[in-house]
């Protein structure tokens, strides 16, 4: 493991790397770090470095789990996986793609290297969720390191278990802050023999609408999202549909008779239209979820605004993100069961479904952290934005 | 005492007079929940009728120190909504009424002690339905479901309980209120509180309002029998169709002493020659059309190469539904052939159903007891029903067996429960699943949330208490196993 100098341990100006490789490295990693620096800060492939708004405390010894990688265990008959928490979404597809399989997420960050401990503790998920939901639905177990290096696993292996609390829960979402994730059993499902896209043209406000009569139709869309690209092309909902051929053939049919302005998409067409929604959203600068039928959350904004939506999971991503836009849907997102996650540090803090859960929020961190080692409420400094008017913010 | 005292005092206050139970008759109907041997008789009952009067009960329960339990419909199979002596009871069963069913975002918002099945039929007029379907369905609430994260035959396709509940608004254990998960079904607001929540068995604290997401009715249904000379067979044909990457909306499986019982009380059709029908499986394809031929083509392929001796295709909706109401009574049936019996509930990993099941039938030869299975198959959620007679003496031996099967499962790389719950009855299992310091992560967690330790006590997590000073032998620790891994 490399880690922290012997010769220069009060030197707080070279940064502080510990890689451990498995779990007990890890509990070593962890301990090294808070004495050597006090305070501990994990990273992944350091895809979503900005998200949460927060300045990464630069004297914090860093986890990597770079080298926390690879498959531990692959059951191609049980569609169960243990994989360690740095491994790249992406480096895993492939192996899991050789036995027909595949780890349900599609998260637009995969193609820059993001990991599924990384996925895990942002939630993020692309457009695939609307059929299989997001990490915390494929998630059966962790094992984590948290920041006192105690290390604990709950959930099992198992696509059905309710023995005991599940921390994989807690911890997703919990961008860093509640401890390290070194490993992760997931739920697997097939991957389709083909796909086959419906694009319809469709404005803003129509897009829920459009997008249930493909539903009511019988058509069971694997993803439904639209998209503005800000660049002039005229917005348009992208239907996906997943299946043999006959399926697709039947799935098309029956979209098309109830949405004819649209028309089907495959192959490099396909990849084309998914590549481009996929890139604007890693692009954004912030995220919002909503009920589906409560977009668009903000009337106007201004021309060359990117947005993102999942229709049906509820949820849009918007670039570039200008104060007035910002602003805009701050306000549109204060109602208690919104929220908005910034994903770069000018779209400010995160805005919670309600405000009403921090105390709980704070005692969680304070029995996993208790030292505050990790960032956070109880990290020192504290490093959050100036919570916006009338919300708390962490 | 004294203090429970002060709690019904001030209840008397605060709730209606019919909402307050304290007659030692009427105490003795929530002396337990669906494992009724283990009973306690409450100090107190209230049956709140709004959030605000939960609210109240909380508070006074956290500010006089008096341990409490919340109740649905009392249906738990894992002793969850066992009293505490001395506590109150707070059981959900007057708030019932269906808030809201949203057509445009396609979600119910309802009191906690709506019926799981009362959600579907609200929103049967707009072609949707909740998709969890618990055998109890008609009986168990939806605030019971999310405590135990609640799993039912078509959750192979569609998920659990965690998968559909959007939000819940819930009285922690301080009296405070908070509402845990969101608008969308996206979760953006850090850690996910209302996925700690669900399947913490009401240790966290109570659900009053709770919202989840509906699923349209899917254009086609098609529905199988199929009959196996062995057990084993069976097994081999669920791990063959879930290794074919084939996701039926369910698979079911009933072995021959679960489809003798389940016959004689509903006439459902089942074979009854065991030679030709150990076992059979129930396998249900949902979808478009040509995608349930298709899949529908694929799974009679593999039953017939595990050697399957009649495969019966449901005819019309009603052969359908007679199949499914047979395999849905197969547990209250048991009383037919048996005078008792337990339920026990484990999971194992798929691929490891043939090896399971005979394992399971040693370990009953060896005990000198009959084990009837009936279970979610496709999950690899056995129900082992464990059959004895109480009278002859054979309540310990009964217990004894089920415990042991339960432990098999672990053993096996499963799990001790996959949906009725550890409650009170499996807390003292725990160590053989997860090692000291998982459990004492799980302890801080609890106690974050409840730091009074009033909300459902005794319940999931082991104590000295419960199950002896000496509680153990514990699981390795993670970082002893990955250390074992290296040496060897
Ligand atoms: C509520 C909140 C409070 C925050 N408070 C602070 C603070 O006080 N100080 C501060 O410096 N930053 C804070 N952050 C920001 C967060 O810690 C940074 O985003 C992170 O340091 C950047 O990591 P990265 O570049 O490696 O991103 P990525 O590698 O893309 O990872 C994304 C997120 O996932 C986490 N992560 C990645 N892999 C794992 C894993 N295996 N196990 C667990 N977590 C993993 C990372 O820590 C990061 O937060 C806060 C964020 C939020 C939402
Ligand atoms: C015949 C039969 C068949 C069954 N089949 C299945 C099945 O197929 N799948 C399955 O998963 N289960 C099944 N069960 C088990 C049981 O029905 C479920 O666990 C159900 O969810 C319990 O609901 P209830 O309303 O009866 O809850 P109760 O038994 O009253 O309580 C269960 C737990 O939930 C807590 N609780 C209740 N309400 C709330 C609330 N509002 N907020 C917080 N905590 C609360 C209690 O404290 C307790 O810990 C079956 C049971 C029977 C008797």
């Amino acid at each position: 493991m490399t880690g922290a100098d012997p010769q220069r341990p009060r030197d707080r100006r070279r940064p502080v790397v510990l890689r451990p490789a498995d779990a007990g490295e890890a509990v070593e990693a962890v301990l090294e770090g808070a004495k050597a620096r006090g305070r501990l800060r994990i990273a992944g492939a350091g895809t979503a470095a900005e998200w949460g708004g927060m300045r990464p405390d630069p004297d914090a010894a860093v986890l990597s789990t770079e080298r926390l990688r690879g498959v531990v265990d692959h059951q191609p008959d049980d569609m169960v996986l243990v994989v360690r928490a740095g491994t790249p979404l992406a480096e895993l597809a492939p192996e899991l793609a050789a036995h027909g399989q595949r780890l349900a997420l599609d998260p637009a960050r995969a193609e820059e290297g993001a990991t599924v401990g990384g996925l895990l503790a942002t939630a993020d998920a692309g457009p695939l969720r609307q059929l299989h939901g997001g990490p915390r639905d494929l998630v059966l177990g962790v094992t984590v390191v948290l920041a006192d290096g105690t290390a604990a696993r709950s959930g099992g292996r198992v696509i059905k278990n309710v023995a005991g609390y599940d921390l994989a829960k807690l911890l997703s979402g919990s961008l860093g802050t509640l401890g390290l994730v070194v490993e992760l059993a997931v739920r697997l499902h097939p991957v389709p023999e083909a796909t086959a896209t419906w694009a319809v043209p469709c404005a803003d406000r129509a897009a829920l609408a459009v997008a249930r009569r493909a539903e009511a139709a019988g058509a069971e869309p694997a993803a439904m999202q639209w998209a503005d690209l800000g660049d002039g092309s005229e917005p348009r909902l992208l239907l996906r549909f997943e299946g043999g051929e006959g399926a697709l053939t039947e799935r098309l049919a029956a979209v098309a008779e109830v949405l004819p302005a649209g028309r089907a998409l495959r192959g490099d067409a396909e990849d084309a239209a998914w590549a481009a929604t996929a890139a604007a959203v890693r692009g954004g600068a912030f995220r919002v979820t909503a009920a589906p039928g409560a977009f668009p959350l903000v009337d106007a904004v201004p021309a060359g605004t990117v947005r993102v939506r999942e229709v049906g999971g509820g949820v849009e991503t918007v670039a570039p993100g200008e104060t007035s836009v910002v602003d805009a849907y701050r306000a549109a997102a204060d109602p208690v069961g919104r929220t908005l996650m910034p994903h770069r540090r000018s779209a400010g803090g995160v805005v919670l479904a309600d405000p009403a859960t921090l105390p709980v929020r704070t005692a969680l961190k304070r029995a996993l952290d208790p030292e505050g080692r990790l960032p956070g409420p109880l990290s020192s400094p504290a490093r959050f934005p100036a919570p916006p008017a009338g919300r708390a913010d962490t | 005492m004294p203090a429970l005292e002060e709690v019904r005092r001030e209840l008397a206050a605060a709730l209606p007079a019919a909402a307050l139970i304290d007659d030692h008759a009427r105490l003795r109907t929530y002396e337990c929940d669906g494992l009724t041997g283990y009973r306690v008789v409450p100090g107190l009952v209230a049956l709140p009728g709004t959030h605000d009067e939960v609210v109240a009960a909380v508070r006074s329960c956290h500010r006089n120190g008096v341990p409490y339990v919340a109740r649905g419909a009392g249906t738990g199979l894992s002793g969850g909504a066992l009293p505490v002596a001395n506590g109150i009871v707070i059981g959900l069963s007057r708030m019932r009424k269906i808030l809201e069913v949203d057509t445009v975002n396609e979600t119910a918002t309802v009191e906690p002690g709506v019926t799981n099945l009362a959600i579907s039929q609200a929103a049967a007029a707009h072609g949707l339905y909740y998709a969890p379907d618990p055998s109890s369905q008609q009986v168990c609430t939806i605030g019971g479901n999310v405590a135990e994260n609640s799993g039912g035959a078509h959750c192979l396709k569609y998920g659990f309980t965690t998968h559909h509940v959007l939000a819940a608004d819930v009285v922690l254990p301080d009296g405070t209120a908070a509402r845990l998960g969101g608008d969308a079904r996206a979760r953006d607001d850090g850690p996910d509180l209302l996925g700690l929540f669900i399947g913490s068995e009401g240790t966290l604290g109570i659900a009053t309002r709770i919202t989840v997401r509906l699923l349209r009715r899917p254009a086609a249904v098609r529905t199988l029998l199929a009959d196996f000379g062995s057990v084993e067979e069976a097994g081999r044909a669920v791990s063959g169709i879930v290794a074919a990457g084939i996701v039926p909306a369910a698979v079911e499986m009933m072995d021959a002493l679960a489809m003798r019982a389940a016959e004689a009380a509903t006439g459902a059709g089942f074979t009854l020659d065991p030679a030709r029908a150990a076992a059979a499986l129930v396998v249900e394809v949902d979808g478009p059309p040509a995608e349930v031929e298709e899949c529908f083509r694929r799974i009679v392929a593999v039953c017939e190469t595990n050697a399957a001796t009649r495969v019966r295709v449901a005819a019309d909706p009603e052969e359908r539904a007679r199949i499914w109401r047979g395999r849905k009574a197969a547990f209250a049936a048991m009383g037919r052939i048996s005078p008792d019996y337990f339920v026990q509930d484990g999971v194992v990993p798929r691929a490891r159903l043939a090896e399971v099941l005979a394992r399971i039938a040693e370990l009953g030869e060896a005990a000198g007891l009959r084990v009837a299975n009936v279970f979610h198959a496709g999950d690899g959620n056995l129900h082992p029903l464990v059959l004895y007679d109480a009278s002859a003496g054979q309540s310990e031996a009964g217990e004894e067996l089920s415990r042991r099967i339960a432990e098999l499962c672990v053993e096996l790389g499963g799990s001790l429960s996959g949906e009725h719950g550890i409650g009170a009855d499996k807390a003292c299992s725990m160590p053989r699943m997860f090692s000291e310091t998982d459990l004492a992560v799980m302890a801080r967690v609890r106690d974050a949330v409840d730091r009074d330790g009033l909300c459902n006590p005794g319940k999931v997590l082991p104590t000295p208490r419960l199950c002896g000073e000496r509680i153990g032998p514990y699981r390795a620790h993670v970082v002893e196993e990955a250390g074992l891994g290296e040496r060897w």
